[in-house]
């Protein structure tokens, strides 16, 4: 039967489309570089770290992720590290995990990734079940956040640029606006802590956010001084909270060294600090050239 | 030398000294170190300070301004009032111990990280409290054209400090709106509307009452926990002032007194303690209210611009230039105090200027954008009525046009 007038192609289309033949290409394949993510059998952790750093499983330059890329390593969960930015991840913010392609195509976000260390490697050990650690705790989240955040996005001198802005673009005018919005978004963060009503950053004296950081550390230093056996709370191993203080100490002594702050994790408490970061790497980076790290 | 301090706070409110837990914190820290005649307590609000927040101290002697409990605490132990020491204006604490020091460190980051976050959820975000509680409170802090835009700017930054803990379900105001549109648009398409379940009916604090007691739980356990008299006199008066505020009961849902009473009574011990040692009965404060900042020019100074603030896109970069007007005076007053007082009223005259200029032009040139739109007002619909209407197309055999 043929078909009603009106659904019939016109005659010049029809032969506009005789001539230049619709045709729907092949998928493009991904990436030579992407293939090894893909398909192997390790799960692959994405943090912000370079190409060259991720190929050699170097510690990431990103706090967050340093803590849980080191007790994947505390834990012996073989896993392949791979430079990502937030916009990569279904949380919006790194680090995340995903399972090899054949177990899992569900990414882990950074908060359900405890109970992936617990069932695929060495338990972590328990966290010490005191009110004190969670006062500790927000000294990391808020204190020496803030300063990390003031030293290395908001101070002049800031490793951010050379960290999140340049690799993301080689154009001048993209580089600014990148460059502005992570300010603003480190400035926000830092007075959201405050609580201060509408206030800029300022009207904060910016120099204080360091001196709190760097108070912090001596707390923490204290802290780990009470403790016998080397590690906070006299735990047996190292555990979360260890890799919480690691993540800060290590990127502070290595990345600002130029600061005030930095000295203060090398001379807090006899050194505590200092000494606890180079043990925790000897733990998670056994074997590796301290030098080099 | 005559020593007098001016510390700027905001006003009490719920039978206490003051309604920020800073603030509350500072006076506490006062009464405890100096002696009553030294300094006098102003109620404010952060407009009218040139440091744009409070808690602020202003020495008059020098000239300077002092921002945040950290610094003035600070500025109170160092070196600077070592004369008043000796005097015997300043008591001393006994010293502590590293330990104590640290542990001091720790409790203070903990209350600003989580206390005051479910602070703010009970007082600003949960809309039954904020309405009948909170900003009652605020309008009778405030003179009087100031209530109206200090209190929701205040709201909206301690909601965005709540926001981490997922409770905006609390600001009923917000899904109120959300289901009397959805409402309007069922009744207009002719649906039925099944009534409402018990649940849907209960208050959202009555619905989140286990998130929020545990969210609760989380916070007053560790302040359980704290020996009050082996940490630092600064970690002391911010718990109190974070536990006083939280045990305020004349609310319409007190839910966070209610856990804290009931579930963690050491923590309404502790504060009991605390308050009878810092606020003894019979003790007075010193309160200066008509300063110079509640002058009519001044208030009308700081109404227009908590107006401006609102402007999208405008008021915020003209809220970042007055700010930085009010932060280079300051710095010019703290090099040049010879003409500390002309410099002070020259500021505020050019301030006032500003801003009445400002909002002239800005009122002008909305008029004139809106004149010509006044004419068809007529023809809209009240405000709040849908401009658009959808109707469902009829449907059945008859009326199907595609059906064929």
């Amino acid at each position: 039967m043929a078909a009603p007038s009106w659904a019939q192609v016109p005659k010049p289309l029809q032969r506009l489309f005789d001539h230049f033949p619709l045709l729907t290409y092949d998928a493009t394949t991904l990436p030579e570089r992407s293939r090894p993510a893909t398909d192997d059998t390790l799960p692959t952790l994405y943090t912000f770290t370079t190409p060259e750093e991720a190929s050699l499983g170097r510690p990431s330059f990103n706090p967050s992720c340093l803590k849980w890329q080191t007790l994947l390593r505390l834990s012996k969960v073989p896993v392949r590290i791979l430079p990502s930015t937030n916009h990569s991840s279904p949380t919006g913010a790194l680090p995340f995990l995903l399972p090899p392609r054949s177990v899992s195509q569900t990414p882990i976000p950074a908060s359900k990734l405890t109970d992936y260390i617990r069932t695929h490697g060495r338990p972590l050990p328990p966290a010490p079940v005191t009110p004190r650690l969670d006062a500790y705790q927000a000294l990391i989240d808020l204190p020496i956040r803030n300063a990390w955040l003031y030293v290395v996005y908001l101070h002049s001198g800031g490793r951010a640029d050379g960290w999140y802005i340049e690799p993301a673009s080689r154009d001048p005018l993209i580089r600014y606006a990148l460059r502005n919005g992570l300010r603003e978004a480190a400035a926000a963060e830092i007075l959201k802590g405050t609580g201060m009503l509408g206030i800029d950053l300022e009207d904060l004296d910016m120099q204080v956010l360091e001196k709190r950081g760097q108070e912090a550390l001596e707390s923490l230093a204290e802290l780990l001084r009470e403790s016998e056996t080397g590690w906070f709370f006299g735990a047996e191993e190292p555990g979360v909270f260890d890799a919480s203080v690691f993540a800060y100490t290590y990127l502070l002594s290595r990345h600002v060294s130029d600061r005030d702050i930095s000295g203060t994790v090398k001379v807090a408490a006899g050194g505590a600090l200092d000494k606890h970061q180079m043990r925790m790497l000897e733990m998670a980076w056994p074997g590796w050239d301290k030098e080099k790290l | 030398m005559e020593l007098t301090m001016e510390l700027h706070v905001w006003g009490g409110a719920f039978g206490l000294p003051s309604i920020d837990p800073e603030c509350l914190a500072t006076i506490a820290y006062f009464t405890q170190t100096l002696s009553p005649g030294v300094f006098t307590l102003i109620p404010t609000s952060p407009s009218a300070v040139p440091t744009n927040q409070l808690p602020s101290l202003y020495i008059r002697s020098t000239n300077t301004w002092i921002p945040s409990f950290a610094a003035i605490t600070a500025f109170i132990q160092t070196a600077t009032s070592i004369s008043m020491r000796t005097t015997g204006v300043v008591r001393d604490g006994p010293p502590l111990t590293p330990a104590q020091k640290a542990d001091s460190a720790a409790y203070t980051a903990f209350l600003a990280l989580h206390a005051a976050p479910l602070l703010a959820l009970s007082l600003y975000v949960s809309s039954a409290n904020w309405a009948a509680g909170t900003r009652p409170a605020y309008s009778a802090i405030l003179p009087f054209p100031l209530a109206w835009t200090e209190p929701p700017a205040i709201r909206a930054a301690m909601t965005r400090r709540a926001e981490h803990l997922g409770m905006s379900a609390l600001d009923t105001d917000a899904v109120a709106e959300k289901e009397e549109r959805l409402e309007a648009a069922a009744a207009a398409a002719g649906w039925v509307t099944a009534k409402k379940t018990v649940r849907e009916m209960l208050a959202p604090e009555q619905k989140g009452r286990i998130r929020l007691e545990r969210l609760a739980g989380d916070v007053l356990e560790v302040l359980a926990a704290v020996d009050w008299d082996g940490v630092s006199r600064e970690t002391r008066c911010l718990g109190l002032a974070y536990l006083a505020l939280m045990d305020v009961t004349a609310l319409p849902r007190p839910w966070l007194s209610d856990v804290m009473r009931e579930k963690y009574p050491t923590c309404a011990q502790a504060l009991k303690k605390l308050w009878a040692a810092v606020f003894p009965p019979g003790s007075k404060l010193l309160w200066v209210r008509d300063g110079p900042e509640n002058r009519v020019l001044r208030v009308g100074a700081r109404f227009a611009n908590g107006l401006i603030k609102d402007v999208p896109v405008f008021g915020q970069a003209w809220h970042r230039f007055w700010a930085g007007v009010k932060r280079r005076a300051l710095q010019s007053q703290a090099v040049g105090n010879a003409h500390k007082g002309s410099v002070g009223t020259s500021l505020a005259a050019n301030m006032l200027f500003l801003t009445f200029a400002t909002s002239a032009v800005l009122g002008f040139g909305s008029m004139a954008g809106y004149g010509p739109s006044l004419r068809s007002l007529g023809g809209l619909p009240a405000f709040g009525l849908p401009l658009q209407i959808w109707k469902r197309p009829l449907s059945g055999l008859a009326g199907a046009p595609y059906g064929r």
